[in-house]
C-alpha cells in the first residue's frame, strides 16, 4: 500500500487516460478518482433500472400503480445487483479454477462482467426504441470509445 | 437452539456477517460500484439500526442546537453515509492495499508523538480510528497498541481485532478495556518501555472509570483513563484524530499534547485539567466534523441535559 500527500488528478477508465495523457497529465491508472465512480457508478444503475422500468412500467394501470412500481423499482435493482455481483463472483471462481484469468485480480474481471451485462441491457434498450434509448447511447458510444482508447493506450505501451 | 441462536445472530446489526460481506465487496466490487450500493446500504441501515439512530439524534440535539428534527433525520443519514464510506475504505485498505491520499494538521505534534519514548494517543469514535493507527505505524514505523470498548458480539470483535492488526502489519495490537485492573498495569508497563498507547476518550462503554468532563454546555462521564495512566508514567496525551475529507482521502489532525505532572495542585485537581483540556479540543472537532462522530451511544443523556 502506498500513501500520498497530495492526490494527483488520475483515472481508472482508458479514455480519461487517453484525453490525461494527450493534454500532458498523468495516465496511470488509478481507482482514486471519485468523480469518475460516481459517474459510472450511477450510470450503470440508471441503464439497469430503465431497462426494467420501461418494460414493466408503461403497461400498469392506474397512474398511482405506475408511480409505486417505479419506486419500488429502485430497490429491486439494487437487489439483483446484489445478486448479480454474487453469480458473477461465482463464475470468475470457477473460470480462475480451470487456470484462466487468475492474474486479473477479482475486482477487474468483476468490472468486465458488469460491463459486458449493462451493455447488453443498454443495446437492447436502443433497439426497442423506448424515449431513453439516448440515454442507453450515450453509454454505448462511452463504452466503444473507451474500448478505442483502450487499444490506443495499449499501443503506446501505457 | 444455541447453535440456531448463534446463526440469526450473526445477522444482527451489529453481527460479523456484515463485516464478513464488507470484506467480500472489498476484494469483488469494482472501486466504481460503491456508491450507489452505499446510498441503499445507508438506507437499509437508517431504518434497521434504531438504536444507532436514535443515539446519533440523541446527539445532534445537543451538538446542533436550534436544528429541526427533520434536519437532524437528515443528518443522522449523513453521519450513517460516512460511516458506511469510512468502514467500507478500511476494509479496501486491508484487502487491496490500494493508494489512499492523506493531509496532516498539526503536523508538528505528530512528528513529536511519533518519536516520543512513550505516550498515550486520545481519541474518539471518528472517522477513521483504525485506519489511522494503520497509517502512523507505517508511516512512523512505530507499534501501537489501541484499546478499545469490546463488541456486544463476540465474532464482530475477533473480526475486528484481526482486520486492525492485519491492517496495521503487525505493527498494531488490541486491547478491550474490560480487561480491567490487568490491563491498566498491562498498559503503563508498555509506556515504560516507550511504546505508544492508543485509547478512546469521548463515550463510556463498561465499567471503567469516569471523570466529569463538560460537552457543549452539558456534562458528561468521560473515560478519565488517559489522563491517570498520563500522570502515572509521566507521558504526554496526544489528542488526534483522522477524519474522511472525501473520496478515499483523509485528513490526519494532531493537537497540542495534554501534559499532566504531580506539582501544587491535587491528583484530583490535575485529572479533571486534563479532562478539561481533552474536552474543548474534542468539541471543536465534533463540532467541525460532526457528521463523523461514530459513538452510536446517547452520550448526553447520562447526567441528564443540565446546560
Amino acid at each position: 500500500m502506498e500513501t500520498t500527500r497530495s492526490k494527483p488528478l488520475r483515472f481508472y477508465f482508458a479514455l480519461p487516460r487517453l484525453l490525461a495523457k494527450i493534454t500532458g497529465g498523468d495516465a496511470r491508472r488509478s481507482e482514486n478518482n471519485g468523480f469518475e465512480a460516481w459517474i459510472v457508478s450511477v450510470a450503470t444503475y440508471l441503464i439497469c433500472y430503465l431497462f426494467f422500468a420501461t418494460r414493466l412500467v408503461p403497461a400498469l394501470r392506474p397512474l398511482w400503480l405506475q408511480i409505486f412500481v417505479s419506486l419500488l423499482l429502485f430497490f429491486a435493482v439494487w437487489f439483483l445487483w446484489v445478486f448479480i455481483l454474487h453469480v458473477d463472483a461465482f463464475l470468475i471462481k470457477l473460470i480462475r479454477s480451470s487456470g484462466i484469468l487468475r492474474d486479473l485480480p477479482i475486482r477487474r474481471a468483476q468490472s468486465i462482467l458488469i460491463m459486458s451485462l449493462s451493455s447488453a441491457l443498454a443495446y437492447s434498450l436502443v433497439m426497442a426504441g423506448s424515449i431513453v434509448s439516448v440515454a442507453a447511447l450515450v453509454w454505448l458510444a462511452a463504452v466503444v470509445l473507451n474500448i478505442s482508447a483502450a487499444m490506443v493506450l495499449r499501443l503506446t505501451h501505457d | 437452539m444455541r447453535r440456531s441462536h448463534n446463526f440469526i445472530r450473526r445477522f444482527a446489526v451489529r453481527g460479523v456477517f456484515w463485516r464478513e460481506y464488507l470484506d467480500w465487496a472489498a476484494i469483488n466490487l469494482p472501486f466504481y460500484f460503491y456508491p450507489v450500493l452505499m446510498v441503499f446500504w445507508t438506507l437499509f441501515f437508517f431504518f434497521f439500526a434504531v438504536p444507532a439512530r436514535r443515539a446519533i439524534l440523541g446527539n445532534l440535539r445537543i451538538v446542533l442546537p436550534g436544528s429541526s428534527r427533520a434536519m437532524n433525520y437528515l443528518r443522522a443519514f449523513r453521519t450513517l453515509y460516512q460511516f458506511a464510506w469510512t468502514i467500507t475504505e478500511a476494509a479496501i485498505y486491508r484487502a487491496n492495499k490500494v493508494e489512499f491520499a492523506y493531509e496532516i494538521a498539526g503536523e508538528e505534534w505528530l512528528e513529536q508523538l511519533a518519536s516520543a519514548r512513550g505516550a498515550i494517543v486520545i481519541t474518539a469514535h471518528m472517522g477513521s480510528y483504525d485506519l489511522g493507527a494503520a497509517l502512523f505505524a507505517q508511516k512512523f514505523n512505530r507499534e501501537i497498541r489501541i484499546v478499545r470498548a469490546p463488541e456486544p458480539d463476540k465474532q464482530t470483535a475477533q473480526h475486528l481485532a484481526a482486520s486492525l492488526e492485519q491492517a496495521g502489519h503487525g505493527a498494531v495490537k488490541v486491547a478491550y478495556n474490560s480487561e480491567g485492573a490487568l490491563l491498566s498495569f498491562d498498559l503503563l508497563n508498555a509506556l515504560r518501555r516507550g511504546e505508544i498507547v492508543s485509547i478512546q476518550g469521548d463515550r463510556m462503554e463498561g465499567d471503567i472509570a469516569a471523570g466529569s468532563g463538560r460537552l457543549f454546555g452539558t456534562e458528561v462521564p468521560l473515560p478519565n483513563g488517559p489522563f491517570v495512566l498520563g500522570l502515572a508514567a509521566h507521558v504526554p496525551i496526544y489528542p488526534l484524530f483522522v477524519v474522511r475529507s472525501g473520496y478515499r482521502s483523509y485528513q490526519i489532525i494532531a493537537h497540542e499534547p495534554i501534559l499532566i505532572a504531580r506539582n501544587d495542585r491535587t491528583r484530583d485537581e490535575e485529572l479533571a485539567r486534563g479532562l478539561s483540556q481533552w474536552c474543548t479540543v474534542l468539541e471543536k472537532t465534533i463540532s467541525e466534523h460532526w457528521d463523523q462522530w461514530f459513538a452510536f451511544t446517547p452520550i448526553f443523556s447520562s447526567y441528564g441535559d443540565n446546560s
